[in-house]
């Protein structure tokens, strides 16, 4: 008569006992979580030390308040925010499209388009869209996507190319729809190289919005605009490393759902 | 006025803005690569300093480049040099990483047979390892110049070479009628300068590898 | 008695962290032209131990003497442009020519160039490798079989004294391998060096060991003597079991067709008869009806051993093995009597199987 082990009867004496069982936590995972942040914070605090102890003039003064410093953030975040979004929603049923069987085809072209895409300027397509479609933060939106979809549609379609077909087979002899194969094998298995494309389209993303201050928009850019207009370094200053700041925080964000997002096996 | 009018009006600026677009991608990625390399030959045999090393080169990669020249215009002023030097960093990344990648993935017997005719150390890097992993490492250089083609355009905002120039001066002349070709023609140039990014180390590739390890 | 080259004194190699030694106070002399075999089992220790001669692995304690010279403190690069080193993956230099893989010694201990050309295409030849059509090609060009002739002369190159080969040819088909194994026989009676050849192919090392030694656990010396000697005499249980169950078998393959024991091809009328082609024997005509059943006689100059008459024999269904000279005429035939007798004489009939073992082994040095 068999009888149900619970499962730590299953686990070798002396192996490591896993944190959780399914996707996600490999050893070391808190370390990795805390430590970025714990420097950005230290970063943001040597920041704030250094502006203090600077003798502030009346522009750099009114500049740096807390609450323009806060509304250019906002600002930042929701350029950067609303275009992701728009991106993910673009460039992965896009990228699924492409990969399926009947656009083979497709696939040498996207990539030449690709690679051709890869060189041009994000502040060549921002000012562009300023120019024949206006000022905004809307068509400065509209310039981000089109920026920043590249490296998630690539990674898209490279983390579906990469599995076997032999396990897609598989998949389906066992009886699955194609959907079904789609939605429990090719995307859960996609699911890194995509997170890892989705990163680096979003650092990608508030590199440019740092532009969106030429066009009206606001951002983080705003400052150091404002910076190098007023010939002000302290403000310059502060608006990059506030920018850099928020790059690395959402890259870290971005890589630890990536690295809880990944089945394990893999 | 026409395109046409507007290029040869232009003609001079914009092939000087051509050159140094392209100058400047260079010379960063050449001393990206002194750099690069000899960093990735110390650390690849020691874990710690060698994640210590890729992480600082993938932080800087992740600074925003405006926010990166930003920054450097604090201790370097405008122009050449902050952009050359965000630039530089900027291409540390992918070179140390393929040069790490590159030089570890040399075959175990090819190094034991060259250590066993008594080939020294620094002998077998300079005959053997670095040869044999030089195609991979050139991929590593190629791909940081792929991204300082673009990088570079927005140099132009701190008085910086290249491009970006006509880019910025098409935002500034807004309403005029040359503004749109300048924008246009800014992207399309830059995108000229890493089609021919391509064809360089394309040749630079059929020259330096032997075709004895060509795929 | 030949003079010793290497003389291997209590050398032993114990890895850190571990407790046993991998290598325990190993004794060993190898005479000056001859090549020994290392065979053991795996993990015994034998490539470790060959691989402390040219101090690819340092010793924990002891001494390597070569020509009379204590090597065991030397700058070992020095020590290994003076030793020829050939491994089982060939490890030639992919993105270098031939000429430049056989030559990279040469280019360490700084010859002109001229000087190392000419070296390259001698060696060339030396391992059968036409030069005006090798010289200039790149490893991935070249198969399996021809890469290890590469890596043969790339060690021959400096004229080394000695050459140390671990599994050399390993890596190749079986066909290939006996193959490899004549040319390189052939070219040891030219060369005469000093070699230590590690493998694990018992075959093989009754097949090219002057002298084998048999290790065991930590490089225990089970055995040290002559392939005759120790098929016909085992030293141990371990050693017995080495060898394998058949030695009378095995001993066929080391006592070579003698020109003076062949006798005339069976002439009956009814029976099996040769048949020729121009006056050269291609095969036997069995049984009435039968189509002839074609050989592939054995060419004396190839100095074939009884092991390969047994061979021709079974595979072909007939009564003798048939023997030629180059031309391809007919010299005689080993008949399978003659084969039993000689299985049956080394499967432990004392005297007669020394006498028969000891012409085998040439210089009768045991």
């Amino acid at each position: 008569m068999a009888t149900a082990q619970p499962d730590a009867l299953l686990i070798p004496p002396g192996a490591p006992v896993p944190t959780r069982v399914g996707t996600g936590l490999r050893p070391g995972f808190t370390r990795r979580l805390v430590t970025t942040p714990i420097v950005l914070a230290l970063s943001l605090l040597a920041l704030y030390l250094w502006v203090q102890s600077r003798d502030l003039d009346i522009v750099e003064d009114r500049t740096l308040t807390q609450g323009q410093v806060l509304k250019a953030l906002a600002q930042h975040l929701q350029l950067v925010g609303l275009s992701s979004l728009a991106v993910l929603a673009i460039a992965v049923p896009l990228g699924i499209l492409v990969t399926r069987k009947s656009f083979r085809h497709a696939s040498p072209v996207t990539i030449a388009i690709a690679s051709v895409g890869q060189t041009i300027p994000s502040f060549g397509v921002i000012v562009l869209f300023a120019l024949t479609l206006g000022f905004g933060s809307r068509y400065v939106i509209y310039a981000l996507i089109l920026s920043t979809v590249l490296p998630v549609l690539s990674n898209t379609i490279a983390g579906l190319q990469q599995i076997e077909p032999a396990l897609k087979e598989a998949a389906s002899g066992v009886g699955m729809t194609p959907l079904q194969v789609l939605t429990r094998i090719e995307l859960p298995l996609a699911v890194p190289v995509l997170l890892a494309g989705l990163r680096t389209s979003i650092v990608l993303n508030v590199g440019t919005a740092t532009v969106a201050a030429f066009t009206g928009a606001g951002g983080l850019g705003s400052l150091i605009v404002t910076g190098l207009v007023q010939n002000r370094d302290v403000i310059t200053v502060v608006g990059g490393a506030l920018t850099a700041i928020l790059a690395l925080a959402l890259d870290h964000l971005t890589r630890m759902t990536q690295e809880l997002l990944t089945p394990r096996g893999l | 006025m026409s395109y046409e009018e507007y290029l040869s009006y232009f003609q001079e600026s914009l092939l000087r803005q051509f050159g140094d677009h392209l100058a400047v991608v260079l010379l960063s990625t050449l001393l990206g690569s002194i750099v690069g390399v000899s960093a990735g030959i110390l650390v690849r045999h020691q874990p710690g300093p060698r994640e210590i090393v890729l992480k600082v080169a993938g932080t800087m990669l992740t600074i925003p480049s405006l926010a990166l020249y930003a920054v450097l215009i604090g201790i370097l002023g405008l122009g050449w040099p902050p952009v050359l030097l965000a630039l530089t960093a900027y291409s540390l990344l992918p070179i140390i990483q393929n040069t790490i990648v590159g030089l570890n993935s040399v075959s175990t017997s090819v190094l034991e047979a060259a250590r066993g005719i008594g080939m020294g150390d620094k002998a077998r890097l300079l005959r053997v390892e670095l040869p044999l992993a030089w195609p991979v490492i050139l991929v590593g250089i190629r791909t940081a110049a792929i991204i300082l083609v673009s990088t570079a355009a927005l140099g132009a905002v701190v008085r910086g070479p290249g491009l970006g120039n006509a880019i910025y001066a098409g935002l500034n002349s807004i309403g005029s009628s040359v503004a749109l070709y300048q924008v246009l023609t800014g992207i399309g140039g830059v995108v000229v300068v890493g089609l021919l990014l391509n064809v360089i180390f394309f040749a630079l590739a059929r020259l330096t590898i032997p075709s004895g390890i060509r795929d | 008695m030949t003079e010793t080259l290497i003389r291997l004194e209590q050398l032993s190699k114990t890895y850190p962290g571990h407790s046993v030694p991998a290598v325990e106070s190993l004794d060993l002399s190898i005479p000056d032209g001859e090549i020994v075999m290392f065979i053991g089992p795996s993990g015994c220790g034998k490539t470790t131990t060959m691989k402390m001669i040219n101090r690819l692995i340092e010793p924990s304690s002891g001494r390597i003497v070569i020509a009379g010279e204590d090597v065991t403190s030397i700058d070992p690069n020095e020590l290994r442009r003076r030793v020829g080193y050939v491994i089982q993956q060939v490890g030639l230099f992919p993105h270098v020519r031939v000429s430049g893989n056989v030559g990279a010694v040469l280019r360490l201990l700084k010859w002109p160039s001229d000087k190392i050309a000419r070296r390259v295409d001698e060696m060339l030849d030396l391992v059968g490798l036409d030069p005006s059509q090798y010289r200039d090609s790149y490893p991935k060009q070249l198969s399996g079989g021809q890469q290890q002739r590469v890596g043969v002369a790339r060690a021959l190159a400096a004229d080394p004294p000695v050459m140390l080969m671990d599994e050399p040819f390993g890596s190749v088909d079986p066909i290939t391998r006996e193959h490899l194994q004549d040319e390189f026989l052939r070219l040891q009676q030219e060369i005469r060096k000093t070699i230590v050849f590690v493998t694990h192919d018992i075959t093989e090392a009754l097949r090219m060991g002057d002298r084998i030694a048999i290790l065991g656990e930590r490089s225990r010396v089970e055995q040290y003597d002559t392939p005759p000697n120790v098929v016909a005499r085992p030293s141990s249980d371990f050693v017995a079991n080495f060898i394998g169950t058949n030695a009378g078998l095995r001993a066929l393959t080391l006592m070579p067709i003698d020109r003076q024991t062949l006798v005339p091809p069976p002439a009956e009328r009814e029976g099996p008869r040769l048949v020729y082609d121009e006056d050269r024997p291609v095969g036997w005509h069995l049984s009435d009806g039968q189509a002839t059943t074609r050989i592939q006689p054995l060419r004396l100059s190839a100095q074939p051993v009884l092991a390969d008459a047994l061979n021709q024999i079974v595979s072909s269904q007939a009564p003798s093995a048939v023997v030629v000279d180059d031309d391809g005429q007919l010299l005689g035939c080993v008949d399978m009597s003659a084969v039993q007798a000689a299985v049956r004489g080394a499967a432990g009939n004392g005297d007669r199987s020394d006498v028969q073992m000891e012409a085998a082994s040439g210089d009768g040095s045991a």
